[in-house]
């Protein structure tokens, strides 16, 4: 026995020796040159176009593959395809695509974007953003297995155009075909790899300015210069070093320490710390907007009848003090007097910039009576005061803070009693809400491409992520009206109307802030892109002026 | 022993079986669409697409017979939040971090926590004892992530890496980059080993075997060797084997803080995310660690203390 103990002892010592021996290598050694340290807080989910919707995911992928077009500096610009023409009815878009290769030297053809299309629609790939892609002609019938692949309006006439039929005009499909779910993708490849295409970048192609050299999961991708890339000339660094680093906190010590060279979407009291480095020109900052707004979304078919009347809600709506709210609950953002946010365009112009907010020319309105004609309007019983019922997101002390503010807002200014009921989780809350089982509730919207479609839709009737349950005629007429006209001025004309209805006569839905996006940056890092929406960054130009 | 032994693991597969039913069924009792966890809703078409992918559109019962078979020829399935990869790629590649930091943590905690705890009891009451008390309150009263992050900041930039983990020979190269990661994930059980083995410590030395040892005229290391030391071993590996069974199959806290790619998030987020292939292979994988590890402290009880018959054996 005593042996036997002896000999455990032993063993244990010579691992941790074995173990201690190991001591003093470095695995982690960046390359030289033109290197940038950058972080996600999470995995990719895949590099597979086909079956990704996050943003991790799509920022690799579109720095790893060149599509039809790529978003420059706030505007579509011809990439895979050097020009591309409309026809007059709006339907065919014909694109016409340069000569470039993928990484291993195989030339990128129309054919493989047919491909792409025909993927993204089959139901054996379950492409989670195909949704967006319903324009296509043929495309949604083939998802819902109704009609055949080669009916899907999508056909390379030779190697260098591709000719796509839409079902109805989409004025900004060029805004779409910078998605992923469009570049184009390898039958060879993919067939090869089977059902793990995606996952291992040793197994893919890549046709953009940087290829996936490794990703190790949990821990970095790491991004090296495309030699093939048509572009390559313009392509000045050399390698980017991706690490997952899921904790703010931990993103901070290394952007101290110059371990990383960009950090998005940080907290107040890290913004303080920042500021002495601002202004002494080690840091750059640029201020931006997410493509996204947060809002309170009234059930419009409220089972209590109270948030069915326009006025209720209006009142509840006005009683909300945005720029409070903004600059002293969540510390973060810009108020929203409207449901459009900053950064989408109309055409050339700029959406928010060209409209005024509905909510602004709305100040004047006592909400207290609205609310009082509304309850009379519904006949509601005045004897005990009226309750309604809060659905928190979760029991996070940010949500709940926002809650509470909320709730002594609305119980001051209304003299309503609110009661405030938390979700147990996320996954709940956002059933609950599809559900319409709730009264009042705060979620948000992020836009998925780079027009004012992608937040007019959302409220259209029977629109499935419509979480106000929001129904109203002459909007829905409008919002239909505008997704198909190619006159930038009729549409702004529209959506403007539109959203006036959405936010202020109607008041289906009350805006809160608009999502700001803050970058922060090493002084040394140049040429950096950072859009509103899509990747997180775009690295084609950016380079590293020396340490 | 033997056969004693074999019972357990018998005991084993039924208890496994129960776990996964249980997890199995909970599990879909879970609100909120597996398909639907994002904040947007998907088209119609394009979640049923999903459900059919992943099985949702056929009743729990038939999808526990499918899981069931699939699981006795070791398929955990596709996560359904990466696309191509499978819970058993998952696992396979993640482990070996859990396990080395799991590993390092218990050995130097294990180690300096039992010698910090014989000195305390052998100089009970002076200042070394105090030293020893307060480390074990500080141990147990600081929690990880703060010392984590105290690590990070005072150590850690210049002298050790602060994030990071070896990638190529994952068992043994990049030792410094596991340094941080390793006293923050030991310094918790160097408190509770210390303050164990001080009680336990004293209440051998009150035994009167003790006694009997010092009036043979043994040296004091004698003594300690030979009868203190194992005596006092039992109420360690009481809390030792499950503690084992938890660090070695991930830490979420410490993993997240340093950017190790260990399996630590996956048991956590599979769940928010309701990826549910991956809840069930965590689930399972967790409590097979667990589970061993009971079996091999029953055990090891036998090996340490002979009083202690394992399988009824006549002497």
């Amino acid at each position: 026995m005593k042996k036997r103990l002896l000999a455990t002892i032993i063993t244990l010592s010579i691992v941790l020796s074995v173990v201690l021996a190991g001591c003093g290598q470095n695995s982690a050694s960046s390359g030289s040159g033109n290197t940038i340290n950058l972080a996600f807080t999470g995995d990719p989910e895949s590099f597979d176009s086909s079956k990704v919707a996050e943003s991790a995911a799509n920022t690799v992928i579109q720095e790893t593959q060149e599509g039809l077009v790529r978003l420059g500096d706030k505007k579509i610009e011809p990439a895979g395809a050097t020009k591309w023409e409309v026809s007059s009815d709006g339907l065919t878009w014909t694109f016409h695509l340069r000569d470039y290769t993928y990484s291993d030297g195989v030339k990128v053809k129309a054919q493989d974007f047919v491909y792409a299309v025909r993927r993204m629609f089959d139901p054996a790939t379950a492409c989670p953003s195909a949704g967006i892609f319903y324009c296509i002609k043929g495309g949604e019938d083939f998802l819902n297995g109704k009609g055949s692949v080669e009916d899907i309006g999508v056909k390379a006439t030779d190697d260098n155009t591709l000719e796509i039929t839409l079902k109805t005009p989409t004025p900004y499909f060029e805004q779409l075909a910078n998605f992923v779910s469009i570049l184009p993708l390898r039958q060879d490849v993919i067939e090869k790899a089977g059902v793990t295409y995606g996952t291992d970048p040793k197994a893919m192609v890549f046709s953009g300015p940087f290829v996936v050299d490794s990703w190790i999961r949990g821990s970095k991708i790491i991004l090296k210069k495309n030699e093939k890339y048509w572009d390559a000339a313009n392509v000045k660094l050399n390698e980017a070093v991706i690490s997952i680093v899921p904790e703010q906190a931990t993103q901070e010590q290394l952007f101290d320490s110059k371990g990383l060279d960009i950090i998005q979407d940080v907290k107040a009291e890290y913004v303080d710390k920042l500021k002495t480095k601002i202004d002494a020109g080690d840091i750059t900052s640029l201020v931006g907007y997410y493509p996204s707004c947060s809002y309170v979304a009234f059930n419009n078919k409220d089972k209590d009848k109270i948030f069915t009347n326009a006025k209720i809600r209006k009142a509840f709506s006005l009683a909300i003090d945005r720029e409070a709210y903004s600059q002293n609950v969540i510390k973060k953002d810009v108020p929203a007097y409207g449901f459009l946010p900053f950064g989408l365009n109309n055409g050339e112009k700029i959406y928010r910039e060209a409209v005024e907010e509905p909510l602004k020319s709305m100040s004047g309105e006592d909400p207290k009576k609205l609310f009082e004609e509304g309850v009379a309007e519904l006949g509601l019983n005045t004897s005990t005061p009226i309750t309604v019922t809060f659905l928190q997101r979760t029991a996070a002390s940010n949500n709940k803070t926002i809650s509470e503010y909320l709730q002594d807002q609305w119980q001051k200014k209304l003299g309503v009693i609110v009661k405030i009921d938390t979700a147990a989780d996320g996954a709940t809350f956002n059933k609950s809400i599809q559900k319409g089982e709730y009264q009042v509730a705060v979620t948000g919207w992020g836009g998925d491409y780079n027009d004012p479609m992608t937040f007019m839709e959302l409220f259209l009737t029977g629109s499935p992520n419509n979480s106000a349950f929001f129904d109203n005629e002459r909007y829905n007429e409008l919002v239909n009206a505008g997704a198909v006209d190619s006159n930038a001025d009729k549409r702004l004309d529209m959506f403007r109307e539109a959203e006036k209805i959405l936010v202020a006569d109607n008041a289906g839905i009350a805006p809160l802030t608009y999502n700001v996006k803050t970058t922060y940056m090493q002084s040394y890092v140049k040429g950096i892109l950072v859009q509103a929406g899509g990747p997180a960054w775009e690295l084609k130009n950016a380079y590293i002026e020396k340490k | 022993m033997g056969r004693y032994i074999l019972k357990r693991l018998g005991y084993l597969l039924v208890t496994m079986w129960i776990i996964i039913t249980a997890t199995f069924f909970l599990m879909n009792t879970l609100p909120g669409d597996p398909v639907q966890t994002g904040t947007k809703l998907l088209p119609e078409a394009v979640a049923q697409n999903l459900r059919v992918k992943w099985g949702f559109d056929k009743p729990v019962t038939h999808r526990y017979v499918i899981y069931l078979n699939n699981l006795l020829h070791g398929d955990f399935g596709e996560s359904m939040k990466t696309p191509g990869l499978t819970a058993n790629a998952i696992i396979r590649d993640k482990f070996p971090a859990s396990a080395r930091l799991g590993l390092q943590a218990i050995t130097f905690g294990l180690l300096v926590g039992l010698i910090l705890g014989i000195i305390a009891a052998f100089k009970r009451n002076t200042w070394i004892d105090y030293t020893v008390i307060f480390i074990a309150i500080a141990g147990i009263s600081i929690p990880s992530f703060v010392l984590a992050a105290l690590l990070q900041k005072v150590i850690g930039g210049s002298l050790l890496p602060i994030i990071g983990w070896p990638s190529t020979n994952v068992w043994l190269s990049g030792f410094e980059y596991t340094i941080l990661p390793t006293l923050a994930a030991s310094f918790g059980s160097i408190a509770t080993y210390s303050r164990f083995m001080r009680t336990s410590v004293l209440e051998v030395l009150n035994n009167d075997y003790i006694l009997t040892a010092k009036a043979k005229g043994l040296s004091k290391r004698e003594i300690v060797q030979k009868h203190v030391l194992r005596n006092s071993l039992i109420p360690i590996i009481t809390i030792f084997a499950p503690q084992m069974a938890g660090i070695v199959t991930g830490s979420f806290v410490i993993e997240r803080i340093f950017c190790i790619p260990g399996l630590g998030m996956y048991y956590v987020e599979s769940i928010n995310g309701r990826d549910f292939p991956m809840i069930m292979a965590t689930t399972i994988f967790f409590s097979f660690f667990f589970i061993i590890s009971i079996v091999l402290m029953d055990i090891l009880y036998g090996i340490i203390d002979p009083r202690v018959r394992v399988s009824g054996e006549k002497r």
